[in-house]
């Protein structure tokens, strides 16, 4: 597949989204296309998807060479060529950043949803469920086939949308920042599709703010900045020029220089050091015990949901506490979480904050001293500007002060500019800033975040690493779920690894990393590279 | 974010569940008779507790009936000219016992349809529609809408709970009882249809991009559940009715309106 685009413009803009990019991507070659937010990389991927300009009117000036056929747009709208999304697919097949907003909704179960561009593709019958079963079974997908494809994890949904774009074998295969939110385990299993794919054959283009990763399998590799390439060529070459661009990507902890830097210090000793801020007391939790209801169905659905989703969590979060918590996909970390805000209640156990049971409390009672990061952006912003939605609900009456609260929280995420855009139409690391102001605002007493380095360049992933420093810093206990333990390592002190739904490590970053990370891996959770390296003789 | 997959009795063909459902349906306002109606009703109400979907079913049936029935008690029960058995009248009020006859019939004639129709959309799974419409080579964007029709409700719920939940876990206190509900509401409102017109737009593309709505051919990987049994059933169900109206509406010495 061969790409020479000129430009592309979505409709009413002036200046065009991307321009100037040479894409070629042989046979068994993978490619990294790498960028901060706002790079052009998803612009250019739903390019390469075919679906756009399609419905959405915007003007390609391109040539794409597919399958031995050469395709001409030129940007006029009626001359060109139209695609049938059915073929293009099987020719370039693509997975977006969003697992969630890819779900066909039609598929009741994950089996049906990993054949849906099979069955797009008018594949038979037989050899459909052959390729459905290799290829779950290739990124560990079998356990999961019956499952409904809405329940499962972020994680989960991701390489199942993975699986389906692969069962395609297709010529192409195009990923949005395939292993966001992906555990050990989960990585691992994508990154050797993505090998098998390569050794069959197939070209792949990654499309990614990191440089390491599933980036280390791209041989060419090619710089994204402002919508144009900046740099291209073999990855080792282009890796140079990131730096010298300073361009917000993120660096490969494996071959990065890493500046000497020594651990962090605990926490200065807060007001509220005695009492926790927050505290989980024996938590119980599982799906199905919450809405019981006195009709035949759904006692009996309660009865057969008896695997617990958290067995007993004892965990205390001190104020000015910086803790990182991490496990494989479906240990029970977010269910953890919900709980320190009331979202989840536990079937046994307790929750407090600032010393105060919160059963019985609204959870906008409970957000007066907590506030929660959501995992997906998307279900965190509901306002029509950025700057409405980080003025929600604050608990500041004067407008004046109100208005000088969010200024204060849109500097410090960097957002100043985007005061009047709407939420929905930013890149997603611009979202998760968003989202981040608006937890920022309300300067808790606790702050959690899920997966927030998720979709970050690494402009984000530096200011969210200030804000981490600053909160605690005023005293809050923050709380950061993550399978990034490279960022984790650099800025929380206090590691909890949770596997099955219990604790099963907490202490001091390093203690927990030299008693159970002696084989580079634990529980589902990868240690970070830094620490690795360190400890090399 | 996406609906539960319904209580459906296992193994029934959509086209079985349709053909039962139309039979019922038709004969039921065929006969047109309150006590007949009453009496399918009944039966109705107690084969879906039995298997669970009451519960979903008879709430949602209510919401459509019971304004109906009110509107018929009002323009049937209390102002039906052609009445002649007066029971009790007031001024322009006749209330007579043709017209409640009437609005009982007409009332619990439509209650069978709305209940049968309801308890199929409700029982049938999305997937085996998709497939049952790939398998007769209809075009697939047909079976997405009527998909996303049965699919649609208990969608915007999940989202209008997501964003409940991000407003609550910014602050929002709602109250108890009616007025703190529909403060919740209007909240919720505008944030979400915005959201699902966005999701509206990014799902068509995804779908897109995964090759749907190609032209060719489309296959099915589930296999719709079906029986040589059910395949009978289906035909007699057809044929019965068939038969039945002929006989009904027909001329000859079958008299309708016997039960009546």
């Amino acid at each position: 597949m061969r790409l020479s685009l000129e430009t592309f413009y979505y409709p009413g803009e002036d200046r065009p989204t991307v321009q100037g990019i040479e894409l070629d991507v042989g046979a068994g070659e993978c490619v990294l296309v790498a960028g901060g937010s706002g790079s052009g990389k998803s612009t250019l991927a739903r390019i390469l998807a075919g679906v756009l300009p399609g419905r959405h009117n915007g003007e390609l000036t391109a040539r794409f060479e597919v399958a031995g056929e050469n395709l001409v747009f030129s940007g006029t709208g009626s001359v060109n060529p139209r695609v049938n999304p059915a073929v293009w697919n099987r020719n370039i097949a693509y997975v977006g950043q969003v697992p969630s907003a890819q779900l066909s909704t039609v598929a009741a179960t994950v089996a049906e949803e990993i054949a849906f561009a099979l069955e797009n593709a008018g594949m038979e019958h037989a050899l459909m469920k052959q390729r459905v079963r290799i290829t779950a079974s290739a990124l560990g997908l079998t356990e999961l086939l019956e499952r409904k494809p809405f329940e499962l994890s972020g994680g989960e949904q991701r390489r199942m949308i993975i699986a389906s774009a692969a069962a395609l074998n297709p010529a192409t295969l195009v990923l949005d920042e395939p292993m966001a939110g992906l555990d050990a385990d989960a990585r691992r299993a994508v990154e050797n599709v993505i090998g098998s794919l390569l050794d069959r054959g197939a070209g792949v283009v990654l499309l990614s703010p990191e440089l390491g990763g599933a980036g280390r399998l791209a041989g060419q590799m090619l710089l994204l900045d402002g919508g144009k390439m900046v740099a291209s060529g073999p990855r080792q070459a282009v890796l140079t020029s990131a730096w010298a661009a300073r361009l917000p990507v993120i660096p490969d902890p494996l071959d990065a220089p890493e500046p000497a830097e020594t651990m962090l210090q605990p926490p200065c000793p807060a007001p509220h050091a005695r009492t926790p801020a927050a505290a989980l007391g024996g938590v119980v939790y599982r799906y199905g015990t919450q809405r019981r209801r006195p009709f035949l169905a759904s006692r009996k659905r309660a009865k057969t949901s008896a695997q617990a989703v958290l067995d007993g969590v004892d965990l205390a979060l001190g104020a000015g506490e910086r803790v990182a918590i991490a496990g494989a996909n479906g240990a029970g970390k977010t269910t953890l979480l919900r709980h320190l805000n009331g979202l989840a209640r536990p079937e046994s156990g307790t929750v407090r904050i600032l010393d105060r049971d919160i059963a019985g409390q609204s959870v906008g009672a409970v957000s007066a001293h907590v506030s929660y990061l959501f995992q997906d952006p998307q279900d965190q912003l509901f306002e029509r500007t950025v700057a409405r939605e980080v003025g929600y609900g604050l608990p500041e009456l004067d407008p004046a002060a109100r208005e000088a609260v969010v200024k204060e929280a849109l500097r410090r995420c960097g957002l100043a500019e985007l005061a009047g855009a709407h939420p929905y139409e930013l890149p997603a690391s611009a979202q998760r800033l968003v989202a981040l102001a608006t937890v920022l605002a309300r300067r808790p007493a606790v702050l959690v975040m899920d997966e927030p380095t998720v979709a970050m360049d690494r402009d984000g992933l530096d200011r969210l690493a200030d804000a981490i420093s600053q909160e605690a810093a005023r005293g809050a206990a923050v709380a950061i779920v993550t399978h990034d333990l490279d960022f984790a390592y650099r800025h929380c002190h206090r590691l909890v690894l949770l596997s099955g739904g219990r604790i099963v490590a907490d202490g001091p970053f390093s203690r927990v990393l030299a008693h159970h990370f002696a084989g580079g891996e634990a529980f589902g959770v990868q240690a970070p590279a830094a620490w690795l390296r360190r400890r090399e003789p | 974010m996406l609906p539960d997959s319904p209580a459906a009795p296992g193994g029934l063909n959509p086209l079985t569940l349709l053909s039962a459902a139309v039979v019922i349906a038709v004969t039921t306002t065929a006969i047109n008779s309150w006590a007949v109606s009453a009496a399918v009703l009944l039966l109705l109400a107690a084969l879906l507790s039995l298997n669970g979907l009451g519960r979903k079913v008879l709430p949602a049936a209510a919401v459509i009936m019971v304004p109906f029935w009110l509107s018929l008690l009002l323009t049937h029960g209390l102002f039906f000219h052609e009445g002649r058995t007066i029971l009790w009248t007031a001024g322009p009020v006749r209330v007579t016992a043709e017209g409640l006859e009437f609005a009982a019939g007409m009332g619990l004639r439509t209650a069978v349809f709305v209940v049968v129709f309801l308890a199929f959309s409700f029982s049938v799974r999305p997937a085996d529609l998709m497939a049952l419409l790939s398998k007769y080579r209809l075009p697939p964007q047909l079976g997405f809408v009527l998909c996303s029709t049965l699919t649609i409700a208990p969608a915007v719920s999940g989202r209008a709970r997501r964003i409940a939940q991000a407003q609550q876990s910014r602050g929002l206190v709602t109250g108890p009882g009616a007025g703190g509900r529909l403060r919740a509401v209007r909240q919720q409102a505008v944030p979400l249809v915005m959201a699902l017109l966005h999701e509206a737009g990014s799902r068509a593309d995804s779908l897109e991009a995964r090759g749907f709505g190609g032209r060719g051919p489309r296959t099915s990987y589930r296999e719709v559940p079906d029986s040589p049994a059910q395949r009978i059933f289906r035909w007699l169900a057809v044929a019965a009715l068939a038969v039945f109206l002929a006989l009904w509406f027909g001329p000859g010495w079958f008299t309708p309106g016997g039960v009546r």
